[in-house]
């Protein structure tokens, strides 16, 4: 087990930040901390670190009780907080040569690890450059490079994505799965359901301050009681209608939104042609027809009644 | 490591141009500015010298008293370059002439009484009537003493004043007191180090810096950073402090530099104090960064203030520790007793005040951020 966190819990005065949280994660996963602003996932990690006092719980690292004089622990951690910590006096290439000989004591090792980390984050070209000429992703790329270039067994990204462009996303996230599959173990938190979905082997989906899910995704959406959910457009449909839609047997639910009919469907072999048929029969009017698959904001609905991003 | 942290800490402190501005650079535009404003002002003080003769009559020549008494004033003026009387004794003609050239600024004479005859009502006509009334006090309380126990001013004429001597504070003749501008000028930009201990507290604290952050997770004894950052900001502050002593005493040609080691001595003791100071305020002010700067600001502003106004006087008086501990003046007062005296009772004080200031400082901040966890980030 690489990190161990048994019931912690953290108050900011009277507002409980961190609610008897508890969490295992083992080598090699990547595992996403998921939830709003506000869910406690970036408290969780600075106490994770050892940077925040909190009221009670356990939390062990690589099988040791972490604390802020844990030398031997810290050799092994990344970080790459959500704030950029960068040097604004020292170029690109200074700023990854000196956080990384914090850790690296061998000169010719760090130069091979520091050009690996440019590479890695794919920005050798601006070597010589300082932060405030970089773009926002170019400086999110920069962040990461200085977390990640002494090569550490547990790394921590705390929304490394953050007001970064697309492409810059994309590369973050090849990334991330790159460094998992030399050997490290990942916790990502973000509130972007689609970059833990697209990475995360394993997911705690967080609101005030508790795991409220964890799983897998597959394990998270079987949670849920439907497995597909079809968007039909309809100019006119009473309410009569989706009374009887909704005892089709293989209907979870069913309403009617702004022009769109919204129906859940089971865990069942689909045939979305009955679903017309029934409609034809009926004499109700469609147009286009979309199918969606649960999403993790489904999940996060059906715990807390409330959307991700509310 | 020491060497890798030493390196980026030096370019990092170098890179940073406000804190080399407002350290560096504004200490010698404002010496500029002030020799500027001083070039055509002779700041050598001079002491006054009152010139006035004694009519050499026969009410003089009969007066034994009033004849010693002049002898001793005309003896001690010989003797001393900063005694302000100068007698001469002269015959009445000469000495009417003499006043009415100007070249005297009144002489006495001894007919009934002793008189004064001034052309003028001045400074210098009121110090001689003060010399006149001292002795005729004097006078008066001899002629008293010996009415009534004549033996006690056997030996003692209180007029010639042989029982006391007068010990100078200092055989220098110092007294150059624009000096003590450019002086205030060094203590203010030794104490502007103390921006770079504020700085030093920020960067390493993850709940006043993202960076502070980042270096709470680094695997190194966060006294061993915090030692290497003061002693490279120490470092650059002493170079600073370099460039502005000999700018000023090459350029605008201010003698600050003597004796050079000492002076040297006292701004990086300065220099530390500041540094630790600033340190102190970040470590324990768990305010934001501006707030840190006003206060250090307010520090600064006040022991200024205090350093060189009357409330210095009052609080020695009636606050003596307050004033013991005023960094500016500290330092000022050090640097300056290297220029007026020739003793360096004073210097070693405040060297010794504010190494303790140092050193509290120093201990304040390292048991405050050592092995912190924050209550909030």
């Amino acid at each position: 087990m690489v990190v161990k966190v048994e019931n912690l819990l953290k108050k900011y005065k009277n507002v409980t930040a961190v609610n008897n949280l508890s969490l295992e994660i083992k080598e090699g996963e990547i595992f996403g901390i998921l939830g709003p602003n506000g869910s406690g996932k970036t408290t969780t990690i600075n106490c994770i670190l050892s940077l925040l006092k909190y009221e009670s719980g356990n939390i062990e690292l690589f099988g040791e009780k972490m604390k802020p004089e844990a030398y031997e622990i810290k050799r092994k951690i990344g970080a790459v907080m959500q704030e950029v910590a960068v040097f604004d006096e020292l170029t690109v290439y200074e700023n990854i040569d000196y956080f990384c000989g914090l850790y690296i004591k061998n000169i010719n090792e760090k130069k091979d690890l520091v050009e690996e980390a440019m590479e890695f984050v794919k920005i050798k070209d601006y070597r010589k450059r300082y932060p405030k000429e970089l773009s926002g992703g170019l400086l999110r790329r920069l962040n990461i490079a200085c977390g990640i270039s002494h090569k550490p067994k547990l790394i921590i990204f705390d929304e490394p994505t953050v007001g970064v462009d697309p492409q810059s996303r994309n590369y973050i996230l090849e990334g991330i799965q790159k460094l998992n599959s030399s050997g490290a173990t990942i916790i990502y938190t973000s509130h972007y359901m689609e970059e833990v979905e697209q990475i995360c082997t394993r997911i705690g989906i967080v609101d005030k301050g508790s795991i409220i899910a964890l799983g897998s995704k597959e394990e998270l959406k079987n949670k849920l009681e439907f497995n597909k959910r079809l968007i039909i457009e309809n100019s006119k449909v009473s309410e009569e209608e989706i009374a009887e839609i909704q005892k089709i047997p293989f209907v979870i639910s069913a309403k009617y939104d702004n022009g769109k009919i919204f129906i859940s469907l089971s865990k069942s072999d689909i045939n979305v042609l009955t679903i017309l048929e029934y409609l034809k029969d009926r004499n109700i009017e469609f147009g286009s027809i979309q199918s969606e698959v649960p999403t993790l904001n489904d999940v996060f609905l059906k715990f807390t009644g409330k959307k991700l991003r509310d | 490591m020491l060497l890798h942290v030493l390196k980026y800490k030096f370019i990092c402190l170098i890179r940073d141009k406000a804190i080399i501005f407002w350290a560096f650079m504004f200490p010698v535009i404002l010496a500029v500015l002030f020799h500027i404003v001083l070039i055509n002002i002779n700041p050598q003080e001079e002491f006054m010298k009152v010139e006035f003769s004694v009519v050499d009559n026969d009410g003089y020549r009969q007066d034994i008293r009033f004849k010693n008494y002049v002898n001793s004033i005309i003896e001690s003026y010989e003797n001393n370059s900063q005694s302000i009387y100068n007698i001469s004794i002269r015959s009445l003609e000469e000495s009417e002439q003499l006043l009415e050239d100007n070249k005297i600024d009144g002489y006495v004479k001894i007919e009934d009484e002793l008189k004064l005859i001034v052309k003028r009502s001045g400074t210098e006509q009121s110090l001689i009537k003060a010399l006149l009334d001292e002795y005729i006090q004097i006078n008066s309380t001899m002629e008293t003493i010996l009415s009534n126990n004549p033996s006690a001013l056997e030996n003692i004429d209180l007029l010639t004043n042989n029982f006391i001597e007068d010990v100078p504070l200092s055989e220098s003749d110092n007294t150059d007191f624009s000096i003590m501008i450019y002086y205030s000028l060094i203590a203010m930009s030794c104490l502007y180090a103390s921006f770079w201990g504020l700085r030093i507290i920020t960067l390493s604290q993850a709940d006043l810096s993202s960076i502070g952050a980042r270096m709470g997770l680094i695997p190194q004894k966060k006294l061993h950073i915090l030692a290497i950052d003061f002693f490279v900001s120490w470092i650059i502050q002493l170079g600073i402090i370099t460039f502005q002593l000999i700018f000023m005493s090459t350029v605008l040609n201010v003698e600050l530099l003597k004796p050079i080691g000492l002076v040297f001595l006292t701004t990086a003791v300065g220099s530390a104090m500041a540094i630790s100071l600033g340190s102190f305020i970040g470590a324990v002010i768990k305010k934001d960064e501006d707030t840190q700067v006003t206060i250090i600001n307010s520090v600064i502003g006040i022991g200024y203030v205090i350093t060189v106004s009357q409330i210095n006087e009052i609080l020695e008086s009636k606050l003596p520790f307050l004033a013991c501990i005023n960094p500016i003046k500290l330092v000022n007062d050090g640097l300056l007793s290297l220029y007026y005296f020739d003793n360096y009772a004073i210097l070693a004080r405040n060297v010794v005040l504010m190494s303790s200031l140092t050193f509290f400082f120093s201990a304040i901040t390292y048991l405050t951020v050592r092995r912190v966890k924050y209550a909030s980030i």
